[in-house]
């Protein structure tokens, strides 16, 4: 008991007793001047239903998760597969290269890459000089419809690699034996992608996906520091309105309300990706 | 005719190696340029950043780094940053491994239980603890002081590292514990003179996850400070470095300073941050 009470202690006062405390606090308009919660019922949902903001953060965390599990792990997979065939030589380098953005502070990559997009940057120039036009401005970080598109390009530069280590170690994880003896029996590289590689990195798949929705449903970082969920809100993520709804009007029952609607809706779409894997498993067996 | 087949298909896999070194090539550059852009812009002064955001400093200048330091307080930032992540690498590693000793060999009724609520801090969306230990770090001020951060930083990184911890611990088999209490060890013996010795790769692990995730992290520090006197690197770059800001290139300077110790990190340990991905990385997604 000794040994666990440290990490137990800690980990009980910063994250189970406030996960509770969170969801009772969605049903108050909590003052922490007057220190004081008086419940509201469900008030605090309805004003946030009724917020047009709080959907286009909801549509921006759909696009988010949207480009993790078929931009993302998609991409991550192909890449790893092409390294474990070796199809590339130098792998190791070219691994590194696709990693590297991983390391890097999301908040630097953020910022980075803003500065890459806006007129101080390279991606502008580019543009001039393949276009052949010198007056070409770049608007698009500033575009209502069009400023989500640079944040998925980002999304795509930095988590691929995350993916791609995975998807390889479990690659390599594979007895070559079976692999060889379909290549023995005349199997051709597309059969063997198709009835050995993808079954036995299925559990894998699942497994990544779920992570990935979870993950892009709390992510943060890259797009409050590329453009803050401007301009407006049409970058807004539901975690951006959360925080703005807590931390710069101080109306904690709204931000909890939110950060409860967060962890039901990952709950939710977790179980989704569970019940379709079990209906998969079902059809083939 | 079969000749035929066998030069089309020869062409073919020509192509297609042509178009999988593209990918890579691709990539490799999307990673590499957008680093060294930044890297010899911020040794250009501001008119020459301005003029063309192409052209290599034509009058390099060791300005905006000095200027990121006395005006942007950039040592203060590195100093913090330096503290939570040592401090807070160190607990998370001692806590943890005491933890996972506890879980994997020193079983009791509460174990599977106390266990698994670790496991369920793997998936915690970090938005649904914000406000309540933001309303309780504020009451017993622990907020913006550096014990605050230390403290929450050991507690959100926690749930991984016992995970890998008694997973690794499970595999040392139990014949060596039972012999060296035969011989008459306590357990603190134990944990000290075998475990620990024996636990070597995992602790490598669980210090790049950790040491990485406190370095970068952003969200619970811009929450948790507001006097520059405990702000982290993110938080001070971040401050100076937002949408509006002009100076760009001490921003380019700060963000040099910011990602250069991660990146020489990972030149340096790069076989083991990529094992230790393989491993945790599908979880922590």
């Amino acid at each position: 008991m000794i040994f666990v009470f440290p990490a137990l202690a800690i980990y009980l006062a910063v994250i189970a007793f406030p996960i509770i405390s969170s969801v009772g606090l969605s049903f108050t308009d909590y003052n922490i001047y007057k220190n004081l919660a008086i419940w509201t019922g469900l008030a605090n949902y309805i004003k946030i239903f009724k917020d047009p903001v709080f959907w286009f953060s909801m549509r921006n965390n759909f696009f988010v998760i949207f480009v993790s599990v078929f931009g993302q792990i998609p991409l991550g997979f192909v890449l790893a597969y092409l390294i474990y065939r070796r199809l590339v030589k130098r792998s190791v380098f070219f691994q590194a290269m696709v990693f590297l953005p991983t390391v890097i502070s999301t908040i630097i990559i953020g910022i980075l890459w803003s500065k890459m997009f806006s007129p101080i940057g390279v991606v502008p120039r580019i543009i001039q000089v393949i276009t052949n036009n010198p007056d070409y401005s770049m608007t698009i970080m500033t575009n209502k419809n069009l400023a989500m598109i640079p944040i998925g390009f980002v999304l795509l530069w930095m988590y691929t690699g995350t993916y791609l280590i995975i998807f390889l170690a479990n690659l390599q994880n594979i007895d070559p034996d079976i692999i060889e003896a379909a290549q023995i029996d005349g199997a051709t590289d597309g059969q063997i992608f198709r009835k050995i590689i993808v079954p036995q990195l299925y559990g894998v798949l699942v497994l990544t996906s779920i992570l990935a929705i979870s993950g892009s449903l709390r992510s943060f970082d890259l797009i409050f520091a590329m453009t803050g969920g401007g301009p407006a809100y049409y970058t807004n993520l539901l975690s951006i309105y959360m925080y703005n709804q807590s931390f710069i009007f101080h109306n904690y029952g709204v931000g909890s309300a939110v950060s409860t609607v967060m962890v039901i809706l990952s709950i939710v779409l977790v179980i989704l990706i569970r019940l379709a894997r079990r209906k998969i498993d079902i059809m083939e067996a | 005719m079969y000749e035929d087949t066998l030069n089309t298909r020869k062409e073919r896999n020509i192509f297609n190696r042509f178009l999988i070194y593209m990918i890579f090539i691709i990539f490799a550059i999307l990673t590499l340029y957008p680093l060294i852009w930044l890297f010899y812009s911020s040794f250009k002064p501001q008119l020459e950043i301005i003029r063309d955001s192409f052209a290599l400093p034509q009058d390099p200048t060791f300005s905006n780094y000095t200027q990121a330091i006395i005006k942007g307080k950039l040592n203060i930032y590195a100093i913090n940053s330096i503290i939570y992540t040592f401090v807070s690498t160190g607990l998370v590693i001692i806590f943890s491994m005491m933890a996972s000793f506890a879980f994997a060999k020193i079983k009791n009724r509460a174990t599977p239980f106390l266990y698994n609520s670790f496991l369920i801090g793997l998936l915690i969306t970090i938005q649904a603890i914000l406000i309540p230990l933001f309303i309780s770090m504020t009451r017993i001020g622990l907020r913006d002081t550096r014990i605050g951060i230390i403290f929450i930083y050991v507690a959100i990184n926690l749930p991984l590292a016992v995970y890998l911890g008694t997973e690794f611990v499970k595999a040392i088999p139990d014949s060596l514990i039972e012999s060296a209490q035969i011989d008459g060890a306590s357990y603190f013996r134990i944990f000290f003179k075998i475990i620990l010795p024996m636990c070597k790769p995992v602790m490598v692990t669980i210090l790049i996850f950790t040491a990485l995730a406190c370095w970068n992290e952003f969200m619970l520090a811009l929450v948790f400070t507001s006097s520059d006197s405990v702000r982290s690197l993110p938080v001070g770059i971040f401050s100076f470095s937002g949408p509006l800001a002009t100076e760009y290139g001490m921003q380019f300077a700060a963000l040099v300073i910011g990602m250069t110790p991660m990146i020489l990190l990972y030149t340096i340990f790069h076989r083991q941050i990529t094992r230790g991905f393989a491993a945790g990385g599908a979880i922590k997604g």
